[in-house]
């Protein structure tokens, strides 16, 4: 198909456009954090700095706890741990709910179904409290264990919506010659739709990763021990009170975002070029 | 090569990458999450008691307080030692109260005094033996030990105190800090241009309580802890801001970072600030600024609101000998000096001070000078009230300071905010009857139960489900497969939201969860007719609500699909590129990106304003009006939002086969009928969940809204979740009222489910 040359000049300007748009206030993240007071306090339409300095990396990079141990390291650890963690405990609830819900038809489905959306509408602001009771009956108040709990299972009923759908794509006639050949539903299951939805999986799995990733309000509460904390809550340390660092806070929060965006990098990739290769070949 | 076979080798090099890739990711997190245990297991633990003590301090003073505690440490080595903890300050308060009462949390806790109120009531901190108290009474100076009494019991020992002061511009006021308000209002006419005479937070109740308290104004009646705070001499303090600011004494924005700004610049001769606050910028280059006592105005002497550092022992510890010998030392002589001379924070023994409250050890110091005007501070100001019912004051007062900084109706603001305050002071609803709770809930079980058989009754009936019951082994199946999903969301997500639905019907009240029944609807669905369509009221924040999440969704789901389609062409380059670029809004942490965003749209240094300052916005205050500070929250939240749309198309796209893209092609429809009648209505299935979700997120989205506007002008462009929050921590603590905020939010979505699958239904 021949592609006019004005048609890719429009496409790409459209493109760099939004990009600018989109990365401008990245850029002043990016100026706050290397701003050597810690503090924008001259600025105009463009964000160049006018000295650059890495303080505010190190300080947050190189920070220590009370006893001396690189905290920073160890926090990350904690924080990939327990995002990993909570991502595949909750997909795997996830998908095999998500299966239950699209290929299986038993009373109270549609229920079910309401239910897992409705669990999304009740604000967080309240349902916190509670949580935490609950939790503490159950004797996982303060352990890496139970913040794990948390997250996972309050992404799956999301994950359960996103997985569904995709799951309801893929037509039954599949299923159905699969089950002539007699397969079983668990073979269905994993040989079969499993690799279909996969860039499903991978935006579910990328969305419940960002949400345990970056949350910093239950686990600074939640958490009682300085080497089990989760990089959020270190990072809203460096603001509140009277005199903010928001140097540390931006140069924080961006070295934050790079697994997330390598996360993104690995997944998109899968979607996009492995679904290509597939449909060649179907 | 046939395309199969190109197609073939691509995959398997994809393949290959991708273990290559996962293998070398694998040993990296391997390698960051066994950094932890390896750490642990190679540091030593210290013999003895552990004492552990929470504290947000940051910077200088947490090193201070370290070097205090290893001191400790080394003092009582072998018996105990004393591990401290470091919490995000806006967490700690919560934190204390979920922990301390269960018996878990600190031995030893370090907070400013003014929470004290609400911790007793909630029955955190211990009340405090003489033993820990390192001076006598009589040495402390007057006031500090109020704000660590609560209800006559002495709960914690004042470590150092924390005042306002004047900071002034050496060169603009060449003859000396001035003495009263008066003169430096005159010096207006010897100022070059552009500068002020004064610049404070005129917008915060906090940094206006010294003209609050010498006009006379008293936060709470003597007698019965009734609020005055807009009635009498107060209330009439408020208008100052707009006088001052409207004589050209006051800066057009008169707020923290612009007065900071300003003075840093060398455009502001003297600035109303505290102790934590060393000034930077040009000025410290220049080196002409100094410290000063607060000046007098209209002949009295100005004094703040004084913040007491204190330490508390908690009422779970285990060891409270232990925790009170070490609250003995914090608060001691050692820290004492340590402190002045290290942070120049004011010592708390008035022994050290002499007549005119200059520090007798270092009068001419930086830190004596300091010491001398916090001194003076508290000697006519006050100890900020540590009632439970001071945390309702501020964001009224607030209000009525940044209606009169913008030159809007001050009497008006002035009412809205003695409403605001009512609507807080109301006595607790009368507890109904022990019994009722119980029949209620008994009803609830019974109404459930009925519906729920009544569902299982229709759904078997249906052919599909009958069938299914045929072919018994997939029955049971499906249940296994279900269960842990669905077994995890009931327990841990669907109970605490029918326990947070239930707390509805109670109020907190004195640390006491009470039984109110359906009284907080009441209050919130039926408010005084006049008051029904404001801000603040349920009603506008549903409307403002509404209309927030339909032009968001609407504005998410154009751009994402939009872009997506962009990306969709293979013979776009740097495709990858683009992606990464229009997926780092969703990446990135939203609470800094938010919180820039706020600042973009700053009047006075935001780079909005910069950028269209050829169109005249310099200066333009985007948050003085409804329409622009909705317009700001709407700009950052598709900022923010788009992306999970684009990449959910992205998804979506890629699952449809290019066969019948090409059928059409050569049935020789044009690009946008093909858009229109084959891509769209594909991906319309896949998106519409997404739709739904992001509607529902949309709805709720509390941080964009609280970070960037916080709700203003005057809590108008607040949404239900927003108001529900400020229900439950910034208006007293009425969490039974932010509950029923949270069940009409819900009730409301629910009838938006409903709608919307009915129209699904009728277009399918």
């Amino acid at each position: 198909m021949k592609v006019r040359p004005l048609e890719v000049v429009l496409v790409h300007l459209a493109l760099l456009v939004a990009s600018t748009a989109v990365i401008y206030p990245v850029l002043w993240v990016v100026r706050l954090a290397l701003s050597p007071s810690g503090r924008l306090t001259e600025s105009g339409a463009l964000p160049i700095p006018d000295e650059v300095s890495l303080h505010s990396f190190s300080e947050f990079v190189f920070a220590q706890d009370f006893y001396g141990r690189p905290i920073f390291f160890i926090q990350l650890g904690n924080s990939l741990l327990v995002s990993g963690a909570a991502t595949i405990i909750g997909v795997v609830f996830a998908l095999s709910s998500a299966y239950g819900f699209s290929r299986f038809a038993f009373p109270l489905k549609n229920a079910g179904l309401r239910a897992m959306l409705l669990s999304q509408m009740f604000p967080a602001v309240v349902t916190a409290v509670p949580l935490l009771f609950l939790l503490d009956a159950l004797g996982l108040f303060g352990t890496t264990a139970g913040l794990v709990l948390i997250y996972a299972t309050s992404s799956v009923p999301f994950s359960i919506w996103m997985l569904k759908g995709y799951f309801d794509v893929i037509p039954r006639d599949l299923d159905e010659s699969a089950r002539l050949d007699g397969a079983s539903s668990w073979i269905i299951f994993t040989r079969i739709l499993l690799p279909l939805i996969r860039p499903g999986i991978g935006l579910t799995a990328l969305f419940s990763f960002m949400s345990a990733y970056n949350e910093f309000i239950m686990a600074s509460v939640f958490l009682d021990d300085v080497t089990r904390y989760t990089l959020p809550v270190t990072l809203q340390q460096s603001v509140g009170g009277f005199d903010p660092n928001w140097g540390v806070f931006a140069a924080g929060s961006l070295l934050l975002s790079i697994p997330v965006v390598a996360v993104f990098f690995f997944v998109q990739r899968q979607m996009v070029e492995g679904m290509t290769a597939g449909a060649v070949k179907g | 090569m046939t395309e199969a076979a190109r197609a073939a080798d691509a995959a398997r090099a994809l393949r290959r990458r991708t273990r290559i890739f996962l293998v070398t990711a694998a040993l990296a997190l391997l390698a960051v999450i066994l950094f932890r245990p390896i750490v642990i297991a190679t540091s030593p633990v210290p013999p003895g008691r552990r004492i552990v003590l929470w504290h947000s301090q940051r910077g200088a003073e947490k090193d201070a307080l370290e070097e205090l505690i290893r001191a400790f440490n080394v003092d009582h080595a072998g018996e105990l030692y004393v591990e401290p903890l470091n919490v995000p300050d806006g967490s700690m308060k919560d934190k204390l109260i979920r922990t301390v009462p269960r018996g878990g949390g600190p031995d030893v806790f370090i907070r400013p005094h003014n929470e004290l109120g609400e911790l007793v009531r909630d029955g955190v901190p211990r009340p405090l033996s003489p033993a820990a108290l390192p001076f006598g009474e009589a040495e402390y100076l007057p006031g500090l030990l109020d704000g660590t009494t609560f209800a006559g019991v002495r709960h914690g020992a004042p470590l150092t105190y924390k005042a306002l002061l004047l900071f002034y511009n050496t060169r603009l006021l060449p003859d000396g800090p001035p003495a009263t308000i008066e003169e430096l209002i005159q010096s207006r006419s010897t100022l070059p241009s552009g500068s002020y005479p004064l610049a404070y937070d005129a917008t915060s109740f906090f940094f206006h309580a010294p003209f609050f308290l010498a006009a006379g104004g008293q936060v709470f009646a003597a007698s019965d802890e009734r609020f005055t705070v807009f009635e009498g001499p107060g209330a009439e303090s408020f208008r100052l801001s707009g006088r001052l600011r409207a004589d050209g004494v006051l800066p057009p924005e008169p707020t923290y970072n612009e007065m900071l700004r300003l003075f840093e610049g060398g455009q502001a001769a003297a600035i109303v600030c505290g102790p934590w606050y060393t000034p930077q910028g040009t000025i410290a280059a220049s080196k002409e600024w100094g410290v000063a006592p607060l000046p007098s105005f209209e002949g009295r002497p100005l004094g703040s609101f004084v913040t007491v550092e204190a330490a508390f022992v908690s009422q779970s510890t285990t060891h409270p000998a232990e925790a009170e010998a070490l609250v003995a030392f914090l608060a001691g002589e050692r820290a004492q000096s340590l402190r002045f001379e290290r942070l120049a924070l004011p010592p708390v023994q008035s022994s050290m001070y002499g007549q005119g409250g200059e520090l007798e050890a270092s009068s001419s110091t930086l830190a004596g000078k300091l010491a001398r005007a916090e001194r003076l501070s508290l000697e006519h100001g006050q100890v900020t009230p540590n009632s439970t019912r001071m945390g309702a004051v501020w964001r009224p007062a607030d209000d009525v300071l940044k209606a009169s900084s913008a030159g809007r109706d001050v009497d008006a603001a002035l009412e809205d905010a003695r409403y605001a305050l009512a609507r807080v002071q109301t006595a607790a609803p009368p507890a109904r009857g022990p019994a009722l709770p119980g029949v209620l809930l008994a009803c609830l079980l019974l109404l459930g139960t009925v519906l729920l058989v009544r569902q299982v009754r229709t759904d078997m009936a249906a052919p599909d489900v009958a069938r299914s019951r045929l072919v018994g082994s997939w029955g049971r199946a499906a249940l296994a497969y279900l269960a842990p999903g669905v077994v995890a969301t009931f327990v841990l997500v669907l109970t605490p939201v029918v326990v947070a639905a239930g707390m509805s019907m109670f109020e907190y009240v004195e640390g006491r969860f009470v039984f109110v029944g359906l009284d907080n609807f009441r209050d919130i669905l039926l408010p005084p007719l006049d008051r029904a369509f404001e801000a603040r009221s349920f009603y506008f924040a549903l409307g403002v609500t509404v209309l927030w999440t339909l032009l968001n969704v609407l504005l998410h789901l154009t751009l994402g699909v939009a872009l997506a389609l962009l990306l969709r062409p293979t013979w776009v380059r740097f495709r990858t590129g683009y992606r990464i670029l229009l997926v780092l809004p969703w990446a990135i942490p939203n609470y800094i990106t938010a919180l820039m965003w706020k600042g973009m749209f700053n009047a006075q240094v935001g780079a909005i304003n910069a950028l269209l300052s050829p169109f005249g916005f310099e200066g333009f205050a985007w948050f003085d009006s409804f329409g622009t500070a909705f317009f700001a929250n709407l700009v950052t939240n598709t900022w923010l939002g788009f992306p999970f749309m684009m990449v959910v198309t992205l998804g979506a796209l890629t699952s449809l086969p290019k066969e019948v893209e090409e059928a059409s092609i050569l049935d020789g429809a044009s690009r946008w009928q093909r858009l229109v009648h084959v891509v769209l209505p594909h991906i319309r299935p896949a998106l519409v969940p997404s739709i739904i979700l992001g509607s529902v997120w949309t709805f709720n989205m509390f941080n964009v809204v609280y970070l960037v506007s916080g709700g203003e002008p005057g809590s108008q462009t607040d949404i239900l979740v927003s108001e529900a929050y400020r229900w439950a921590f910034e208006r007293g603590q009425r969490f039974g009222y932010a509950a029923a905020y949270s069940v009409l939010i819900f009730a409301f979505l629910v009838l938006y489910g409903r709608m919307t699958r009915r129209a699904a239904k009728e277009e399918a």
